[in-house]
């Protein structure tokens, strides 16, 4: 007898819950768009992988990109609490954009989104960035390869705050001595 | 650079290294990135994707649409009061 209810009192739920969620599917979708989605164009790319191996061998997966008819925009999510762009995102999104160029063919906006999310409660924020030339990114993967191969010495970060979340820091003062934020 | 160049180094030389906050925060990421996917091929069927990973699809499916983490914290007591 017991078991009867909660196996109705189960179905009951299972079926609000289905209802639920089939509705809050589109009043979901509705309030996280974002502004310039509306004019960004058709969605034709959504994470999605690409590789070119010229003017540098390069993989990067882009998290959505819009065609609005003249070129692509490329949009990046980042889930933080704060509501700032770092030099990272810039240059995360520019190597995408000069992946997305030269495997498609396409011409990509200088201009990308980042969309920053909210871990708690997921709102979201979209944030204009410039992007980097095609020469910045590969005088970049030049210093980066320079680096590894330590022909050049590493720069410590610009703002030392950033030690204190960094898991090399044993490592960074044995081997850099000085300037490690503890 | 945009980030710490010693940090590029000291990663290649002694292997990657995630603390347990950063991994959390990675696995944050990876399921907000799986309910970004989802909403864009909710909208826009016909976009280019690699689609995604079946396990982080399968929770998602039941996560993806609550509106708000009271609606887990409900659902979570049921459960225990099924049990």
């Amino acid at each position: 007898m017991r078991r009867n209810i909660l196996q109705r009192l189960a179905a009951a739920i299972r079926s609000l819950l289905r209802r639920i969620s089939n509705r809050s599917g589109s009043w979901h979708d509705a309030w996280q768009s974002l502004p310039f989605e509306r004019c960004a164009g058709e969605l034709v790319f959504a994470e999605k992988t690409f590789s070119i191996t010229r003017p540098i061998h390069l993989v990067a997966r882009v998290d959505r990109a819009y065609d609005d008819g003249a070129a692509l925009t490329l949009v990046e999510l980042k889930t933080r609490h704060r509501k700032q762009l770092f030099a990272s995102d810039i240059i995360e999104l520019s190597a995408q954009r000069l992946v997305v160029h030269h495997a498609t063919g396409r011409r990509v906006h200088d201009l990308g989104y980042v969309v920053l999310s909210q871990p708690h409660s997921r709102r979201r924020n979209g944030h204009k960035a410039a992007l980097l030339t095609e020469l910045d990114m590969i005088e970049l993967a030049i210093r980066r390869q320079l680096l590894l191969n330590q022909a050049l010495a590493p720069a410590p970060p610009n703002s030392f705050a950033i030690c204190r979340q960094c898991e090399y820091r044993e490592e960074c003062r044995s081997t850099f001595g000085t300037r490690s934020v503890t | 650079m945009g980030y710490c160049e010693r940090k590029v180094l000291l990663q290649h030389l002694h292997g990657p290294k995630v603390a347990a906050s950063r991994a959390a925060a990675q696995q944050r990421g990876i399921i907000a990135h799986q309910r970004f996917l989802m909403e864009s091929l909710r909208r826009t069927p016909q976009a280019d994707s690699d689609g995604d990973c079946g396990i982080a699809r399968l929770r998602l499916t039941f996560v993806a649409s609550r509106p708000q983490p009271l609606f887990e914290r409900l659902l979570r007591y049921i459960v225990r009061w099924r049990r």
